[in-house]
């Protein structure tokens, strides 16, 4: 596997936890899908996800976790990615198709909420380098009644 | 805290509103008696349990119960998520199929009609009488427009007397589809750390949109390029309008009901509705709100599916639920951070514990069936509920 790859997941990583959210937005490719699903669901046009974001929601997200006013983000939370176990399961339709776990340590209004699960993404060459097409979490949690994952995972 | 007021003065006749009614255990405690013990509860939508054998698990108030239909004879019933034995819970999955409900502890068994099948090695039991040792049954089930209620009183109103004026509107619920509705999507389920009649309050109070929701409004006017027209229409549209439906239940119509739209991308139900006491319909979705303690709640949010219609149509009508409701919604979480989590920090200010509900009490105008009829921002909804609630708990 190459360098490249894992730096763009650790890139990533480091945007959303460094609150660069418009540089995290632009490792995604335009027609790029953000999808959180619920349980071991893996059907999103029958079954309800956390999310199942376009880039167009992506955008949005980006632009009301800015506002100010996005009070289930202020204070905001603060985060906290550990990106391991990272490998290369295939490659499908032009994109490298990447599996890894991830810990992301979240703490907001005194509380420390830990979440992990398989992350999967899809990468398109562009620019010289890589750009997400895809992102899958599967948090391990995501089937227990959950409070507030406002932020980006 | 120990509680010096009863349950009687605990709402003003000017809609001042004890803060203790969120806080307390013994209200809570007596809420589970009072409200939970004897009116209408919904478990259930047909579509969920549709086949014979079909079986879900939920609450009824705080107890765990099983609504199962019949393997053999289709019937709906209610069964309390108990083995009589030794009290362990006999089904575990949120759904399924099954003729059988075996506790793991001994091995008792049952049928999915409740009846006890059989007790290993029964011989020490003696002469027990298996006949009055099946899974305890709510007394009373019945459906309306293909949603199951259930009751734990013997005898009351009959589901059609209860839902009253409310029943017209759960038939346009069922209506969505050109083919009805189904609950085949999964739930989204969330919890805090506060009262849950904090979220039927939530539910269907315009008044808040504009504040809690300023974010999303911000969202909705990049997303079309001009200004949304919710809090507008809330404020000036005399067509928005909330009514008092008696017997607890409340609706707040955008326009028609049967066409009217909220104007802000959260989903196509054309209002936001309460049934008391604990479930709600708004944007997109069946909402049942499940007591847990005074200070604890989960929520579980069924997207309404609409048989009839190609898939990518009820694909859209998630992404629109997504988008606003949920644990990573863009406007959800923000009604928990705010009207849940920081009315639940400020109420710990109980030394001059009285809150406010009185906005538009001078403006409620009768209508036909003994109606009241609100301005859309009114709180008039809020009081639809505490009517009935001071009612019961009395």
């Amino acid at each position: 596997m190459s360098n490249e790859i894992s730096e763009l997941l650790y890139e990533e990583a480091a945007a959303i936890d460094e609150r660069r959210f418009e540089d995290w937005l632009a490792l995604y490719t335009e027609d790029a899908i953000y999808w959180v699903p619920q349980g071991e669901e893996d059907d999103p046009v029958h079954r309800v996800s956390i999310a199942y974001d376009d880039h167009r929601r992506l955008h949005e997200r980006v632009l009301r976790l800015t506002s100010g006013f996005a009070y289930s983000q202020d204070p905001p939370s603060r985060t906290c990615h550990v990106v391991g176990n990272v490998r290369v399961t295939g490659e499908a339709d032009g994109a490298i198709h990447v599996a890894s776990n991830q810990i992301v340590t979240e703490v907001r209004r005194n509380v420390q909420n830990i979440y992990s699960g398989r992350f999967e993404h899809e990468l398109v060459a562009a620019d010289g380098g890589y750009r997400i097409r895809r992102k899958t979490i599967r948090l391990m949690n995501s089937d227990v009644p959950l409070g507030n994952v406002t932020f980006l995972i | 805290m120990t509680l010096d007021l009863t349950p009687a003065d605990l709402i003003t006749d000017d809609w001042r509103v004890h803060g203790s009614i969120y806080t307390s255990p013994e209200v809570f405690a007596r809420e589970q008696r009072a409200l939970f013990h004897g009116p209408w509860l919904y478990v259930a939508h047909e579509s969920e349990i549709a086949h014979p054998g079909d079986y879900k698990t939920t609450f009824a108030g705080t107890q765990p119960v099983i609504v199962t239909r019949g393997a053999d004879d289709g019937e709906i019933r209610v069964l309390l998520n108990r083995c009589r034995h030794r009290g362990a819970s006999v089904c575990q999955d949120e759904s399924g199929n099954a003729n059988y409900f075996r506790c793991p502890y001994h091995g008792w068994t049952y049928r999915n009609s409740g009846e006890l099948r059989g007790i290993t090695y029964d011989a020490a039991y003696g002469d027990i009488d298996r006949s009055t040792l099946g899974l305890i049954r709510l007394p009373r089930v019945d459906s309306y427009a293909g949603f199951v209620f259930a009751s734990f009183a013997q005898d009351g109103p009959s589901l059609v007397e209860y839902l009253g004026n409310a029943a017209p509107y759960l038939e346009i619920v069922s209506q969505q589809g050109p083919q009805g509705i189904r609950l085949s999507a999964g739930s989204h389920r969330l919890t805090y750390n506060a009262n849950w009649k904090l979220q039927i309050e939530n539910t269907i109070d315009n008044y808040h949109f504009g504040f809690v929701h300023k974010s999303f409004l911000d969202v909705l006017a990049d997303r079309i390029g001009q200004a949304p027209p919710i809090m507008q229409n809330v404020m000036n549209n005399p067509e928005w309008r909330t009514i008092d439906l008696g017997n607890g239940h409340s609706v707040h119509e955008f326009g028609d009901p049967r066409t009217g739209n909220n104007q802000g991308q959260l989903g196509d139900l054309p209002f936001n509705l309460i049934v008391f006491p604990n479930l709600c319909f708004v944007g997109a979705q069946l909402r049942h709100v499940l007591p847990k303690k005074a200070d604890r709640t989960e929520v579980r949010l069924y997207p309404i599916m609409h048989e009839g219609v190609p898939d990518e149509d009820n694909a859209a009508i998630l992404r629109v639920h997504e988008g606003f409701y949920g644990p990573a919604g863009m406007g959800g979480a923000d009604d928990i951070e705010v009207a849940f989590d920081r009315v639940s920090d400020g109420l710990a200010a109980d030394e001059h514990d009285w809150l406010i509900m009185a906005r538009g009490m001078d403006n409620e105008q009768p209508g036909e069936n003994g109606i009241l009829i609100g301005h859309a921002a009114d709180e008039l909804p809020q009081r639809a509920f505490y009517r009935q609630w001071k009612a019961l708990m009395a």
